[in-house]
Parts: C-alpha cells; structure tokens; sequence
C-alpha cells in the first residue's frame, strides 16, 4: 500500500507541492493528473524516493518510502528516455541490472514482453533503428523488467496508435489482477477514466481535485444533455434559468445545465418538438471537470 | 555497493571494449615507440661534418706511427683541413679560453706506449668523435697488449652545458604529453558518459535506479580506472620503444641513446619524479574529473556540454604550454607558481620538480594544495551534481549552477 499524507515540497520560495494525500492499495489504478508544471514530476521523484517531502510522509507497504525500495518500483517517463546507441538487450540489460534483477530473468521477461507486443524481432537491433511507436514499447518494457509492485506511468500512450495502445492497456491491466498498484498520468483523460477508480488533480503544486472518479462527477453536479430533433427553439432552451451553454454538434445540440433538477425543465420543452430522436442525459466527462476546476483556479 | 561495481564495470566495458579505444591506442602506441626513438631515427639522417669546428689545434708529442693517418682520417670529407697538426705546445694550454682563433686543442703525449689525451675546448659536442676516431686508430696500431689512450678534458670555467637545458624541455614535453591526453580522455570518458545519459533523458530511468551519488561516484571512479589503464599502456609503450630502440642500435650500429636512456641519465631522480608525477595525475585527474561530471550533468544536450567543457579545457591547455614551455622560455617563476595554483599543478608540478625547480619539500606542498582542493571540490560539486542531473534548465551556464546550487541546498 502506498500512502502519501499532507506531503509538501518547495525549493526556496518556489511551492512545488503542498498538502498532498492519497492512498492507492494493491490492485488499483491511481491517476495523477495535472497540467505541465503542476508538480506531478516532483510526487513521482518523493514517491521513489529520489528526494525527501519538506513535510508530510510517504509510507509503502508500512515503511517510509526510500531508495531501498526503487528496485520494486517501475517508472517509465513522459518522454523518450533510451539510451538510443545500443541494442534493446544490452539496453535492457543495463536497466534491468540497475534494479538488481537477474540477467537470466531479464533475457526471460524480456523475450515475454518482446513476444506480446510482437517485436521480437526488435531484440538485437540498436533502440536509434526502431521507430517512435516501438521505442515507446520498449520504454514500457523496462518499467516492467523488474515486475514491479508499484507501477508509475506518465503518459504512457502518447505516440501510440490505437492497437498498440490496446496492447498497453492490456499488459496494465494484468499488472493490476496481480495486484500491483498503478499511477497513472496522462493528458488524455478519457483513458485516465476509463482506467482509474480514484485521481488527484494538481495545479501549480495545490490539490484542487481529488477523490474517486464517480463522487468527483457527483460533486460536480453540472449535466450535459445531448438533443437531437426537428425544428429547436434553441432560444426557448437558453432562457430556461439554470442553462448554463448550448452547443451545436453535427446532428445534435448539447445543453449544459447547472444541476439535474434543470434537466426537468429542458425536457419540458423539448418534449413539444417535432422528432425527437435523441434526449441523453450524460454525465460530464472528465476533461471538462479539470479545465473548469484548472481555469476556476487560475482565476482564484 | 552492488549497483555502484555494476555501474563501474558496465562504465569501463563501454569505453575500453570499443574499436575507437583500440584504434586510439594503436596510433598512441606508434606514436610513443617513434617518440621514444626520436634520438636514434634523427642520429640515422643527421650529417655531423655539417656542422663541424672551425679549427682544431692538435699538438702531437708522440711521433706515433699512425699520427699521420689520424690528421688524414680526421680531415676526411672536409673541404678545407680543419684538424692542423703542430709539435709546438708553447703557451697554447693557457692561453686556450682566452683567444678564438681555434675551438679546440687536442694535446697527444705518450708514456711507456700509452696514450695521453688532453682535449681543451669550449663545448662537448665532438668530443665523442674525437676520441673514438683516436681511440681506433691506436687499437689497430699496438700489437702487444693493449691500454686503452688516458683522457683529460677541459672547459671554460664558466660553461654552462646549453644541452641539458634543451633536453630538460625536450623531455617536459615528451613527458606532459601523455599525461596532458590521459586527462582529456578522462574528461571525454566522463563527461561524454554523462551527457549521452542525460539529453537522451535515460538518465531519469537510470536514477530511479541508483542514486545520484552512486551514479556520480561510479562514472569518477570508472574514469580514473580507465585513466590508469591508458597510463600503464603508454608505460607498456615505452617499455616497447626502448627495447625497440636498443635492438635496432645493435643492428645499424647507431649507439643513440632512446629517449628513456636520455631521461634516467639526465634525471637521476627519476623514480622520484615518475611517483611525484603519479601522484600528481591521479588526484589532479580527479579534480578535472568531478568538475567535467558536474559540466556535463548541468548540461542538457551535446552542444550545451561542448560549449561548457571548454573552459576546463583551456585550464589543460594553459598548464601543459606552461609545463612545456616556461623553463625554455626562462619562465621558471611561472613554472613554480602554477604548481601551486591546482588547475595547472598536476602538468606543472611534476615538471618543476624533475627541473629542480621545486624541492622535494615544496613538491609535497603542492599535492597537499592539490588534494585539499580536489577535496573541497569533491564536497562542493556532489550536491548540485545531485539537483542538476535531474534538471533540465536551458538558462546561460552561470545563472543555471546559481539554480542548481540554491535548489541544492533545499533539497
């Protein structure tokens, strides 16, 4: 179990983290989610270790986090990050030493993962030779040479076309079943909510969301209705108090209203068009959650 | 400890196991032999008669047999007869240093069929064929048992011999060489190590691995390993020139000293200075070391480590030039207070003291200077080195170890 309490980080003057919490038990899936600079870098580091929180502690599996645990701890950055020259096993090789694992289970996991995102050919060709797509599969290897129980992926799909990254969802996935405990960051927050029960959002080193992703959309409160039918009075919905935008889509409108009671009063109206096809009530997706919370707190 | 030997042995296989190491050390390797013999492959193409004596007085008392053939066999190949021979003595002995009309007085007497040498002249140069061209004549001339000639030679009172300073700064410079290349490939071997880790971003990988401490004292001491490897192997060279040399005097016949010769004979001291000299690379090596580590960590592509490396590269510079050129340029204060100063001292140092420059008691001041300040340096650099291999600033390089140092002190 990984639990982060009241953690904070600062260099000099500069708060790159304040009163940070969370806890993420085996088996689940945590997304750390921010916007470039929020401080989501600097969790990863305290989490490994690499630097010590100013306040606030870090326990993992019931002992304050250190270096002595790195070599159960998988990170695979957002960006590339291979040593380009040399061939995916020496490559492999190296890192996977680095966390104490054997030569003849890395030559093993190694041939395993090569196998299942079939590039075994890849294996003794230099990382420079092979493509974005499939340097990115081996970054995700070497994360997972040293079947780690804490599993901290940034942004792991970017670059990804969508069969590969089935593949990497899958091999995350099984992670999870065997209980290892995943954070997982990505600016593509339809994969953070298909993928996370819990998230933390950070901006600018402040927590300005967290919790499960469910009581978050709760909290959240605001609806978006998808209407599709003949012949709407487009003004008539506006003017309803409690209709906050709406938007034309192809073949469709979408209200946001500001609470479910409102959706009563749209459907009123709408039940007297012509042609009613379509009257979705959708809960908000994630991304509008965090840029309503990133822009509400930038005006704060 | 595990990942630290892991990571040294791992240092060391990249570099040494390499064509480009290989490559290298062929051409250092015939470059050492070919320096080592430089005496002996210039003795083979030099023309001694170019540059012989004006004129040389010989006196002969002897009324040996072969004196004829020797006035013959000295003028050989001259234009003009340079070797005059006379049986008068009178007053030429003393009034020798005082006149110019001659460069040299050679004097034969003989006693009970021996022959006596006195040779009077202004320098050393032909001495050596002077008294072999005699020495072989007489050999040839006695049948019965013989008694090799008696040599007595004189010089000016006040002569200073200019050869020994020429070979002082011949040597430094032979000598600072190696040790000026075993220093830029450290810092090469370190700082390009680093660097390739860092812009490609694997370092993020590796130092969620290791720590950072671990990873920067294992890139110094594979350095230094390494710079011991290339050290012994120039030594191994050396040793390989100087046999070389000595097979092939036998076989031509040239009895050239080799340079190795020329230095254990010329510095008697010499096991003195090779340990001084040890000494002094291994900790100033060090020192160049933890500063090129700590360049290439602030860096955040090649280009930013080409431009920052320069720096400590004009620092090598300046100490080599000073070690090669001050004593002949009659810098000897120079030379003694860069030995001090612990940029230069590890070219510096060695130099002066093999020059006399530096007494054995100051030599030792100078590696204390040196040790304290690689120590300090050492106590200095790992802490930002620990901040800023993780650091990607682009800021100019002052302003971003301003960063690196006050975010080392947070953390």
């Amino acid at each position: 179990m990984l639990d982060v309490k009241n953690v904070a980080m600062s260099y000099g003057d500069v708060k790159a983290v304040q009163n940070l919490s969370f806890t993420i038990k085996p088996g689940e899936i945590f997304g750390l989610l921010g916007t470039n600079g929020a401080g989501k870098t600097t969790t990863f580091r305290m989490i490994m270790g690499l630097i010590k929180p100013k306040e606030g502690s870090i326990s993992y599996f019931n002992h304050d986090v250190s270096y002595d645990d790195v070599n159960t701890i998988g990170y695979m950055i957002e960006e590339r990050s291979l040593l380009t020259k040399i061939t995916v096993k020496e490559l492999m090789m190296y890192l996977g030493q680095l966390k104490d694992v054997t030569k003849e289970d890395i030559e093993t996991r190694l041939d395993y993962w090569l196998e299942r995102f079939d590039i075994t050919s890849y294996k003794m060709k230099k990382v420079k030779e092979l493509s974005k797509g499939n340097q990115q599969k081996i970054q995700f290897i070497a994360a997972l040479i040293n079947n780690p129980k804490l599993l901290i992926l940034d942004e792991p799909f970017s670059g990804l076309d969508p069969i590969n990254t089935e593949i990497f969802v899958s091999a995350i996935r099984d992670f999870q079943k065997q209980g290892a405990m995943v954070i997982f960051s990505s600016h593509q927050l339809d994969h953070v909510e298909s993928f996370c029960e819990k998230i933390v959002v950070l901006e600018k080193g402040n927590v300005i969301l967290e919790g499960p992703i469910q009581e978050i959309k709760a909290a959240y409160q605001k609806l978006n209705i998808k209407i599709k039918a003949k012949n709407i009075d487009i003004e008539g919905i506006k003017s309803i108090q409690g209709v906050l935008q709406v938007d034309e889509q192809p073949h469709a409108w979408m209200v946001k209203v500001a609470s479910k009671e409102i959706v009563k009063d749209v459907f009123n109206i709408v039940k007297t068009y012509e042609d009613v096809t379509t009257f979705d009530v959708l809960e908000p997706p994630l991304s509008e959650i965090f840029i309503d919370k990133v822009k509400n707190h930038e005006k704060a | 400890m595990k990942k630290l030997k892991f990571l040294i042995i791992y240092g060391l296989k990249k570099r040494v196991f390499k064509k480009s190491f290989l490559i290298s050390n062929v051409i250092i390797g015939l470059l050492t032999i070919l320096i080592i013999n430089l005496p002996t492959i210039i003795g083979l193409f030099n023309n001694e008669e170019d540059a012989f004596v004006n004129i040389a007085y010989v006196v002969d008392e002897t009324s040996l047999v072969y004196v004829n053939q020797l006035e013959e066999t000295l003028n050989q190949g001259l234009e003009d007869d340079v070797f005059i021979f006379s049986s008068q003595l009178e007053g030429l002995k003393e009034t020798f240093f005082d006149q110019t009309e001659y460069d040299i007085l050679l004097i034969l007497q003989s006693s009970e069929g021996r022959l006596n040498l006195e040779l009077y002249r202004f320098e050393t140069t032909y001495d050596t064929v002077i008294t072999q061209t005699i020495q072989f004549l007489d050999v040839y001339s006695q049948n019965q048992a013989y008694l090799p000639p008696l040599l007595e030679t004189y010089l000016p009172e006040d002569y200073e011999d200019p050869v020994i300073n020429e070979i002082i700064s011949g040597i430094s410079s032979v000598f600072t060489l190696p040790l000026f290349l075993i220093m830029t490939f450290g810092i090469q071997f370190v700082g390009v190590d680093i660097i390739e880790e860092k812009s490609s971003k694997a370092i993020e990988t590796i130092i969620s691995s290791v720590r950072a401490n671990i990873h920067f004292l294992s890139k110094i001491i594979a350095s230094l390993i390494f710079i011991t490897i290339q050290s012994l192997l120039l030594i191994m060279y050396g040793l390989i020139g100087t046999f070389i040399g000595n097979q092939s005097s036998n076989v031509t016949g040239v009895s050239t000293a080799s340079l190795t010769e020329v230095f254990v004979e010329y510095f008697p001291n010499w096991q003195g200075i090779l340990i001084v000299s040890a000494l002094f690379i291994f900790v100033g090596a060090l020192l160049y070391l933890v500063i090129a580590a700590l360049t290439a960590a602030i860096s955040t592509t090649q280009e930013d480590y080409q431009t920052f490396q320069g720096p400590i590269m004009i620092m090598l510079v300046i100490g080599f030039y000073i070690s090669i050129f001050a004593s002949a340029a009659g810098g000897d204060t120079i030379l003694r207070i860069s030995s001090f100063i612990p940029f230069f001292a590890p070219m510096t140092a060695p130099v002066a003291f093999a020059s006399g420059l530096l007494t054995p008691l100051e030599v030792m001041l100078a590696l204390i200077v040196l040790m304290i300040s690689t120590v300090i340096v050492i106590f200095l650099v790992t802490p930002i080195y620990k901040v800023a291999i993780l650091s990607y600033e682009q800021t100019k390089l002052f302003k971003r170890l301003k960063t690196y140092m006050n975010k080392s002190k947070h953390e």
